[in-house]
């Protein structure tokens, strides 16, 4: 579908990205993460055939996208759907007016433009707004049609550039769900490129994280789950946002165990909610009383992802043991003196 | 007011509108597509073709710098060319269009400026073709600002054409100089400063409404 071989480029000498190759196959959803300046945005315009590399090779479909001149390649570009972060909506034209912007691109006659474009609406759940202008929709409403407008072409990749980042949470989320069910019912590939790590858990099949131009780890979100991260950075992108201690708090923990310290413990779930019983089980089975110093419980909505911070009454490796075979992800932040 | 006094002023008011309208259309003719290009032809621009924008914003400059009684005489000769004569309302309508066309381009160019890069930026990445992009983004998401351009550029229109009696015009300026001035009629000389006011205020009124309505949605 796919497939970037050796891409290397660079600005006045300032590498932007080098070396990086990559594949995704038909129907995949891949997530791009990087910190700003790691060569995300390069990357994406390279994709799309808007900056030539200086080496290296992008197949779309089998096609190397460098080899084509400017003419053919507008129809090349017609293959990708872009979703942008900023929408990159006309202000002068109305929902229907913007989906039918990609369809004049494509030649299409005024009858069939209008078909489609009502097929598209009801596909992005924007009925009733086709006549109201961009700064008359949410921001949410906007990327739906912003999405609408990338699929017009029946493309056969959706890339996405930061799609979610100027959404409220609420938006985010109902906007990556319409991005899954994109992907499950016309079997389009989404390739998201992002510097969140929620929007990857919740819609990735895959991450490609990305350092300083290369690609310094390419793990499935499922291992990603299970805590199976190589590089320091991929697992900086975890952390960055699980709940971190109180800064009132953190000034009592310290990171070697003593004689009388209570050890203090982040639960993690990344796919599912943390069991309600969890703690009384533990008291059931090793008579260890845990108290929750901070917690952040997000429920199913938002695809699970909660996150508690504990201290156990005892220092008991069984138990300790036993929490991280109950649990997604279990890490010992450190040790507290029990007469706190 | 006799009705011969009163049937002078409306033929001077239909010589000013007239004046004002023809170098309008003309200058929006001539003067959009300069500002197109100027446009696209800045460096990062949709054409970037330097040195046709560089030739063509000296060009506008220069028409700019020139003051409008004295472009009224260099262009005088081709004026004669153009509409076979160099006296008249028809012949006054030359120079005030060449006027008319770098200042509107010149306005014209900020608007069209404003639309968003990334957005040209999105479309064209949408496979459109430059011309796609000029005719159905850069155009309609900068017609507000158009509008409002138009409207600037009618006024100056307005106080331009007052002078054009030089070339025997006529024209409410004309009248304003004939009557006014040189035969110190005073009450006739404040009855056409009120014509043109009153013209002014309209043109800006209805420009603002137009630029308004179209912004409403757009902002």
């Amino acid at each position: 579908m796919l497939k970037v071989e050796n891409l290397s480029k660079a600005f006045d000498g300032r590498i932007a990205l080098e070396k990086v190759s990559f594949s995704v196959q038909v129907g995949e959803i891949v997530g791009i993460i990087g910190r700003s300046g790691a060569g995300k945005t390069t990357l994406l315009r390279c994709l799309n055939g808007a900056e030539t590399p200086d080496t290296g090779h992008v197949f779309i479909e089998g096609k190397d996208l460098s080899r084509f001149k400017e003419r053919d390649l507008l129809a090349l570009r017609q293959r990708i759907g872009l979703v942008f972060q900023s929408f990159n909506l006309l202000q002068s034209r109305t929902v229907t007016g913007n989906i039918s912007l990609a369809l004049e691109i494509l030649g299409i006659p005024k009858k069939e433009r209008r078909y489609r474009i009502e097929k598209l609406i009801q596909l992005v759940g924007l009925e009733g707004q086709e006549t109201k202008y961009p700064t008359q929709l949410s921001g949410g409403q906007k990327q739906r049609v912003g999405i609408a407008r990338a699929l017009a072409g029946n493309p056969a990749i959706l890339l996405c550039d930061e799609a979610t980042s100027a959404l409220d949470p609420e938006a985010t989320t109902s906007i990556l769900a319409l991005l899954e069910e994109i992907n499950k019912e016309l079997g389009v590939t989404i390739v998201l490129i992002t510097h969140e790590m929620d929007v990857i858990r919740n819609l990735a099949h895959r991450v490609l994280v990305l350092d300083q131009g290369c690609i310094v780890e390419d793990i499935s979100t499922e291992a990603l789950a299970k805590g199976q991260a190589h590089h320091a950075l991929t697992r900086s992108f975890i952390n960055d946002d699980q709940v971190n201690l109180a800064d009132c708090l953190r000034s009592f923990v310290t990171e070697k165990a003593f004689s009388v310290a209570m050890p203090v413990l982040r639960l993690g779930s990344m796919r599912n909610e943390l069991s309600s019983t969890l703690l009384t089980d533990l008291y059931r089975t090793f008579g260890i009383t845990a108290s929750i110093l901070q917690a952040d419980i997000r429920g199913k909505s938002s695809g699970g992802h909660d996150t508690l911070v504990l201290t156990l009454s005892h220092n008991h490796e069984h138990a300790i043991q036993w929490l991280s075979q109950n649990v997604e992800d279990l890490e010992v932040i450190g040790y507290v003196s029990s007469d706190l | 007011m006799c009705l011969q006094i009163f049937e002078l002023f409306c033929k001077a008011t239909l010589a000013t509108l007239e004046m004002v309208f023809a170098s309008a259309v003309i200058a929006v003719f001539f003067g959009l597509p300069l500002a197109i290009l100027l446009t696209i032809t800045r460096p990062g621009g949709l054409w970037p073709i330097r040195s046709i924008g560089r030739v063509l914003g000296f060009v506008v400059d220069l028409t700019r710098a020139v003051p409008f009684i004295i472009l009224l005489v260099i262009l005088i000769p081709f004026t004669r060319f153009v509409v076979g004569t160099a006296l008249g309302t028809a012949a006054a309508i030359v120079p005030l269009s060449i006027t008319a066309i770098p200042y509107f381009a010149r306005i014209a160019e900020v608007s069209l400026r404003e639309v968003s890069p990334e957005l040209i930026d999105a479309v064209r990445a949408m496979g459109a073709t430059r011309a796609k992009i000029v005719r159905s983004v850069l155009i309609p998401e900068a017609l507000p600002g158009l509008v409002s351009g138009l409207t600037v550029t009618m006024v100056s229109l307005i106080s331009a054409s007052a002078m054009a009696g030089v070339v025997g015009a006529g024209g409410l300026g004309d009248l304003a100089i004939r009557y006014g001035y040189q035969r110190f009629n005073t009450a006739m000389m404040l009855w056409v400063v009120s014509i043109l006011v009153a013209l002014t205020i309209i043109v800006q009124f209805v420009g603002n409404t137009v630029s308004a309505r179209l912004k409403a949605y757009n902002r």
